[in-house]
C-alpha cells in the first residue's frame, strides 16, 4: 500500500535523526556523521544504528531500526551497497520519513537496478530518498549537520544544493573562508528520488535563505526544475554552476534544432529563461552567494565607477559591458555630484577619475557624495596603489561607506602591493564586498542587477500554449499521424507535414500533391504562378540531392519540363524509389527567412529554438533556445535574443516585420510538441517573415516522430 | 541530306561515340537531333540533353541544346503528342537539323522498343523522315549475335530502310570475326563495322564525377582534369590493402570513410587519381593539405561506402566536349574499323 509522500519539510527540519552504520571507529563515515550532529548540538533525538550496540560518542547504538519507536524523520545510512535495500525497507516498517543514502555503488557504476529498487521500496512507504552517493545533509534550521563534511559551519543566509560530494564538502570549507553562512547544504548525488526542483519548493520559502546555489552536473527531470524556478527567482536569487561545457554531443542531424541544440547552449538558455544566474566557475558563484546575501538590490540603472587610475577604469568599464552593468553618463549631474572631490585635471565622465593624486579623504569624499545622491544606483569603487594613498587606511575609508549607506550595492576592487594585498585580506576576512580584481567585483554588481531585473520580468502567461492548443483541429492532425505510423516511417512527408501545419494554423503555402503531369499543370493554374515543384517520395528524404526541386516556374511550359526533369532523376538517384507523384506548391516571396525549431531534450523536455534560418543557419549558429511552457512574452525575449534581431526591426529603410505573426508561429510550434506525444522533432525552415501586418509563411516543414519501440527521442 | 536514324539494342551500346567518330573521320558538315533524351541536365529551368548540348558545341550547330530533344519522360510526351503530331515535329526537326547540311543524324533511344507507346521508336523515326537505319550492337558476344539475328527478322517485318549494323566494342577483334563474321554475313545484314572496345574511352573525368554524384571538393582542386579508368575500396586494412593487385594501379579512385587517415595517406602515396570520402566524414586538415599538395581531388559525399560504390559504378563515362583525346580515339576506331562510305553524303 503506498503512503502519503513524506514533506520536503522534515528533510530540513528533522527532529530525529538516525545514522544506520553509525560507529565509534573515528574514520569510519558513519563515525564523521555522529561526531557532527553531535559537535553542531543537534537538538532533536540521534539514534546510533550499530548492530555491535555499545555507545558511540556518549549516546546508546540501537543494535537495529527496530528498535526505533515512534518513527524517525531522517535516517542517514552509510553501510555497503548490497545491504541498503534491506535497510530501507526496515527504515519503511518503522515509519521513517526521509532516507540520505550516503553509499555509494548504484547508478554510478552501472548498477542502476538495485538502486531503481531503493526508490520502489521507498515509495512504497512514503519515504523520500536523498542521494545515493551523498556526503548528507546541513540545515541551519535545526542546527542539523548529518554530514561527513566540515564540522563547524557557520550558520548564515546561502543555501547550497550540489550534485558533487567532494567538491560540495569543499564548498562548505571555502564559504567558512569567505565568511559566508549557510542555511542548508543538501548533497543530492545520484538524484534517484529527491532533487533540485523538490529542494527549491523548501528553500524559496525558507525565511532564513537568502540566496540558492545549486552546482549541476547533470539535469534529470529539467521539465519539474523549469515548472519551480521562476517562482523562485521571484523571491530570492538562484546562481547556478554547471560542469560540463564540452563539445557537443553527436546528435543526429535529422534536425537543424537536433544538431544546433548543444546541451551546454540549451542549459544556459533555459536558465536565463528562469532567470536563473548561471555563473563561470567556483569563485563567481561563491562570490556572488556573499554579496547577493548582504548586498540591496539597486533601486535603478545609473552605476558610477570611481577610481583614481584610468587604466583600471578602463578595464571596469569592459567589465561594466560584459557584465550588463549600465554606466550613468550624466557628466553635468556628476560634476555637481563630485566638484568636491575631483581636482582640475580629473574626470566627471563615467568612470569618476578622482586621479592619482587622490588621498584617502579624497575617496571618503567621492564615495559618500555618490552613496548620497539618489541618481547613484551602486557604485564601484577601484583604486591603485600610489605614493599619496593612504592603504593603511583604506579598511576604516571601506568599513565607514559601507556602515552608512547599506542602501545601494557597492563594490570596492583595490590593485597594489603589499599593504593594498593586507587591507583587502582584512576586509575579505570581515566579509567585505572587496575584490583582488576588478571584473570579481563588477560581476557582482551584475549579478545584482540581473536579480533586479528578473523580479521586474513580467513573464507572461504560460498558458497560451494550451490556449492555442484549443484552436487546432486535432482530428485531423491525428488522422495525418496515424497514417505516417501505419506506414511504418517516423517521418511526415512533405505534402502530410503541410496539412499537419495547416491544421495547427500556421501559416504555409498553398500546396496540391499531383499524381501525373495533367494534375501538376491543372494544380499550377489553380494556385498561381509561380510555383514550386517538389518529389513526393517516402523513399527521398533529401530532395535537392536527387534533383527533385524546381524552383520558380513562371509558365506551363516550365511546369511541364520540371515535372519531367523531377521525374526523371529522381528515378536516376533511386530507381527503387517509389515516385508517388510531384508536390505543387505556390512559390513564397522573399521576406526575412528564419528557422523554428522543437525537440524534445533528453533533460528538459520539449523545447522550443528560434533564429535565423535559411541554409546557412548551421553556420550563422544565430539562434536562442527555450523550453516550454512558454508565454508570448518569453517567446518575445527570445526572438529578442539574437544577434539578428535588427533585421526583424527592420534595417536600411526596410519595414518592421510582422513580429506578432511570427511569436504565433513559435508559439504554435510549441503547441504541437507539447500536444502530440508521438512526434519528436518539428522543424520549420524558413519561416518567411514579411512586413508588419502582412504575415509569414512557413516554406517547408518537416516533422519527425519517436521511434516506437524505444517510446523515446526518434 | 542523308537522314540517318542510329538506334542500337541496348543502352550505352556506343552510338554517341560512333556517330562523333564518323564524322570526324569523314570531315563535312553534319547535323543532329535526339527526339527522346535519356541523359537530362535541368539547370535555371532549362531542360537540354547531355549529348544535345555535346553536338551543338562540337559541330557548332545554330540551335539550342532544348531544341533537339523533343522529350525525356513518356508522361510528357504523351501529354504533349499523338502519333501526327509527333511525325510533324520530328520532320520539322530534322528539315532544321539539316539545313545546309551533309547528313542529318538521328539518335534514338535505348533499345529497339523504346519510345513505341509514344511514338518515337526507331522504325517509327525512319519512316516519318523517309530515312534510313543503322543499328548499333554492343555487349557480350553471345547477346551480340542474339540481337544481330534478332533485328534481321524484325527489319524484315517492318520493311524499313535499313543501311547495316555496327557491331561495337568487341573484347577481341581477330577472335570475334573468326568465330561470328561468317554467321553475320549469312544472315543478309550489312555489316558496316566491328569496332574493338577501348578502354581509353571508359575513363571517368573527376570533375564529371563531382556533378554526376554532387560531391564537394574539399581539397586538391587543381587535379579535377585528372581521369579515372578504375576503383579501389579502401574498407580493409592499410596492410591488406596494399597486399592487393589493384592497389597500385594506375589511375584510381580511392573509395573511402573519410576517418581512414591511414588510408587516405596510403591512397596519396600510390599517386590516387582521386578521393572519394564517405559518411561526410573529414580526415583531420593536415592531410587534407597532403592531398591539396599532391593535387589530388578529394570528394565528399555523404552515403555509405557500399551506396557511393554503386553509385560510382552506374555512372556512365559520357563524352564531353573537352575530352579532345577521346574524339581522337573515337576518330581513329572510325577511320580503321567503319565502312565510312555507307555515311557519307
Amino acid at each position: 500500500m503506498n503512503h502519503q509522500q513524506a514533506p520536503i519539510n522534515l528533510l530540513f527540519q528533522p527532529r530525529s535523526v538516525a545514522v544506520v552504520g553509525a560507529s565509534a571507529i573515528p574514520e569510519k563515515i558513519g563515525s564523521k556523521i555522529m561526531q557532527n550532529l553531535v559537535a553542531c548540538h543537534y537538538p532533536g533525538v540521534i539514534y546510533p544504528i550499530n548492530p555491535k550496540g555499545g555507545d558511540i560518542l556518549g549516546i546508546p547504538a540501537l543494535k537495529s531500526l527496530s528498535e526505533i519507536r515512534g518513527g524517525v524523520d531522517l535516517v542517514c545510512i552509510a553501510i555497503p551497497a548490497k545491504l541498503c535495500a534491506a535497510a530501507v525497507e526496515e527504515c519503511g516498517r518503522i515509519g521513517a520519513k526521509h532516507l540520505a543514502i550516503i553509499t555509494s555503488g548504484f547508478s554510478e557504476v552501472g548498477n542502476l537496478e538495485e538502486e531503481n529498487r531503493l526508490v520502489a521500496i521507498a515509495r512504497e512507504y512514503g519515504m523520500r530518498i536523498t542521494g545515493p552517493i551523498i556526503f548528507g545533509v546541513y540545515t541551519a534550521a535545526a542546527s542539523c549537520n548529518a554530514s561527513f563534511g566540515p564540522r563547524d559551519v557557520e550558520p548564515g543566509g546561502v543555501a547550497i544544493i550540489t550534485q558533487s560530494g567532494a567538491l560540495g564538502i569543499a564548498m562548505m570549507g571555502k564559504t567558512k573562508t569567505e565568511k559566508i553562512g549557510l542555511s542548508a547544504v543538501v548533497s543530492v548525488g545520484n538524484k534517484c528520488d529527491v532533487d533540485e526542483a523538490d529542494l527549491l519548493t523548501y528553500l524559496v520559502d525558507d525565511e532564513r535563505t537568502k540566496v540558492i546555489l545549486m552546482y549541476i552536473e547533470g539535469v534529470k527531470d529539467g521539465e519539474k526544475l523549469v515548472q519551480i524556478l521562476p517562482d523562485a527567482v521571484k523571491k530570492k536569487p538562484v546562481i547556478v554552476l554547471k560542469s560540463g561545457r564540452s563539445k557537443r554531443g553527436a546528435m543526429a542531424a535529422a534536425s537543424h534544432t537536433g544538431s544546433l541544440a548543444g546541451a551546454d547552449d540549451v542549459f544556459s538558455a533555459i536558465m536565463r529563461q528562469c532567470g536563473v544566474q548561471r555563473a563561470e566557475n567556483l569563485i563567481e558563484a561563491l562570490n556572488w552567494c556573499k554579496f547577493l546575501e548582504k548586498s540591496p538590490l539597486p533601486a535603478g540603472e545609473n552605476t558610477v565607477i570611481l577610481t583614481n587610475g584610468g587604466g583600471i577604469g578602463v578595464l571596469a568599464t569592459d567589465a561594466c559591458e560584459k557584465y550588463e552593468v549600465n554606466l550613468w553618463d550624466n557628466v553635468g549631474e556628476m560634476e555637481r555630484i563630485f566638484a568636491d572631490s575631483v581636482p582640475a585635471f580629473g574626470s566627471y565622465k563615467n568612470p569618476v577619475d578622482i586621479t592619482g593624486q587622490a588621498l584617502i579623504q579624497d575617496y571618503d569624499n567621492s564615495i559618500a557624495a555618490a552613496l548620497q545622491h539618489d541618481n547613484v544606483h551602486s557604485l564601484i569603487v577601484l583604486g591603485c596603489q600610489t605614493a599619496v594613498l593612504d592603504a593603511q587606511s583604506l579598511p576604516a575609508t571601506i568599513n565607514k561607506a559601507l556602515a552608512n549607506h547599506m542602501t545601494k550595492p557597492v563594490v570596492f576592487s583595490f590593485f597594489g602591493g603589499p599593504q593594498i594585498e593586507d587591507a583587502i585580506y582584512q576586509l575579505k576576512g570581515e566579509g567585505k564586498p572587496i575584490f583582488y580584481d576588478v571584473y570579481e567585483a563588477v560581476a557582482c554588481v551584475g549579478a545584482a542587477y540581473q536579480v533586479m531585473r528578473n523580479r521586474k520580468i513580467d513573464w507572461g502567461d504560460a498558458g497560451v500554449i494550451a490556449d492555442l492548443a484549443a484552436t487546432f483541429d486535432r482530428a485531423a492532425m491525428t488522422a495525418i499521424l496515424d497514417g505516417v505510423r501505419a506506414d511504418g516511417r517516423r517521418f511526415l512527408l512533405a505534402h502530410e507535414a503541410h496539412a499537419l501545419m495547416l491544421a495547427a494554423g500556421v501559416s504555409m503555402p498553398q500546396s496540391i500533391v499531383a499524381r501525373n503531369l495533367d494534375q501538376a499543370v491543372k494544380a499550377a493554374e489553380q494556385i498561381g504562378y509561380p510555383v514550386v515543384m517538389k518529389i513526393v517520395s517516402k523513399d527521398i528524404i533529401h530532395k535537392s540531392d536527387a534533383g527533385g526541386i524546381a524552383l520558380d516556374l513562371d509558365n506551363k511550359a516550365e511546369v511541364m519540363d520540371a515535372f519531367e526533369a523531377i521525374m526523371h532523376n529522381c528515378r536516376e538517384h533511386n530507381p527503387k524509389a517509389a515516385l508517388e507523384g510531384v508536390e505543387v506548391v505556390e512559390q513564397v516571396a522573399k521576406g526575412t527567412e528564419t528557422i523554428i525549431g522543437a525537440r524534445r531534450d533528453g533533460s528538459f523536455g520539449p523545447i522550443v529554438m528560434f533564429g535565423l534560418g535559411g541554409i546557412y543557419v548551421e553556420v550563422m549558429k544565430d539562434v536562442s533556445f527555450r523550453a516550454l511552457p512558454l508565454s508570448r512574452n518569453e517567446a518575445r525575449r527570445m526572438v529578442k535574443e539574437i544577434k539578428s534581431y535588427p533585421l526583424l526591426l527592420g534595417v536600411r529603410g526596410e519595414s518592421q516585420k510582422d513580429i506578432e505573426t511570427l511569436l504565433d508561429a513559435i508559439l504554435r510550434v510549441g503547441a504541437i510538441l507539447k500536444s502530440f506525444d508521438e512526434i519528436s522533432d518539428i522543424e520549420i525552415n524558413p519561416l518567411v517573415v514579411y512586413d508588419q501586418g502582412m504575415g509569414v509563411k512557413a516554406v517547408d516543414a518537416r516533422i519527425l516522430l519517436r521511434h516506437p519501440a524505444k517510446g523515446a527521442l526518434a | 541530306m542523308k537522314k540517318l536514324v542510329v538506334a542500337s539494342t541496348e543502352k550505352s551500346a556506343g552510338k554517341t561515340g560512333l556517330i562523333v567518330g564518323i564524322a570526324a573521320a569523314l570531315g563535312g558538315k553534319y547535323g543532329y537531333i535526339k527526339p527522346i533524351g535519356d541523359r537530362l541536365l535541368y539547370r535555371k529551368k532549362r531542360l537540354w540533353d547531355h549529348d544535345a548540348a555535346l553536338f551543338v558545341s562540337l559541330w557548332k550547330l545554330d540551335t539550342k541544346p532544348e531544341d533537339i530533344t523533343i522529350g525525356f519522360e513518356h508522361a510528357k510526351l504523351r501529354y504533349m503528342y499523338d502519333r501526327e503530331a509527333t511525325k510533324t515535329k520530328i520532320n520539322e526537326m530534322v528539315a532544321a537539323a539539316g539545313a545546309g547540311r551533309d547528313v542529318v543524324f538521328i539518335e534514338a533511344g535505348n533499345n529497339l522498343a523504346f519510345g513505341s507507346s509514344v511514338h518515337l521508336d526507331p522504325i517509327s523515326l525512319t519512316k516519318y523522315i523517309d530515312g534510313s537505319l543503322v543499328l548499333v550492337v554492343g555487349g557480350d558476344e553471345g547477346s551480340m549475335m542474339d540481337e544481330i539475328h534478332f533485328f534481321k527478322n524484325y527489319i524484315d517485318d517492318e520493311g524499313a530502310n535499313l543501311v547495316g549494323v555496327i557491331v561495337n566494342k568487341v573484347r577481341d577483334l581477330e577472335d570475334f570475326t573468326r568465330a561470328y563474321g561468317e554467321e553475320i554475313e549469312a544472315t543478309g545484314i550489312p555489316i558496316l563495322g566491328i569496332v574493338p572496345l577501348e578502354q581509353q574511352l571508359k575513363t571517368l573525368p573527376v570533375k564529371f564525377l563531382v556533378e554526376r554524384l554532387f560531391a564537394r571538393v574539399v581539397a586538391g582542386e587543381l587535379g579535377m582534369d585528372r581521369a579515372v579508368e578504375s576503383i579501389f575500396l579502401g574498407a580493409m586494412s592499410v596492410s591488406a590493402a596494399m597486399d592487393h593487385p589493384m592497389f597500385e594501379r594506375e589511375n584510381k579512385l580511392f573509395i573511402t570513410s573519410g576517418d581512414r587517415s591511414d588510408m587516405i595517406l596510403a591512397a596519396l602515396e600510390v599517386h590516387a587519381a582521386c578521393i572519394v570520402l564517405t559518411n561526410n566524414l573529414l580526415p583531420p586538415g593536415n592531410i587534407l593539405s597532403k592531398a591539396s599538395e599532391a593535387q589530388v581531388p578529394v570528394l565528399l559525399v555523404p552515403w555509405d561506402t557500399f551506396t557511393t560504390v554503386e553509385k560510382i559504378s552506374q555512372i556512365e563515362p559520357l563524352l564531353t566536349i573537352d575530352a579532345a583525346a577521346k574524339i581522337d580515339v573515337l576518330k581513329n576506331l572510325a577511320l580503321k574499323h567503319v565502312n565510312l562510305e555507307a555515311f557519307a553524303k
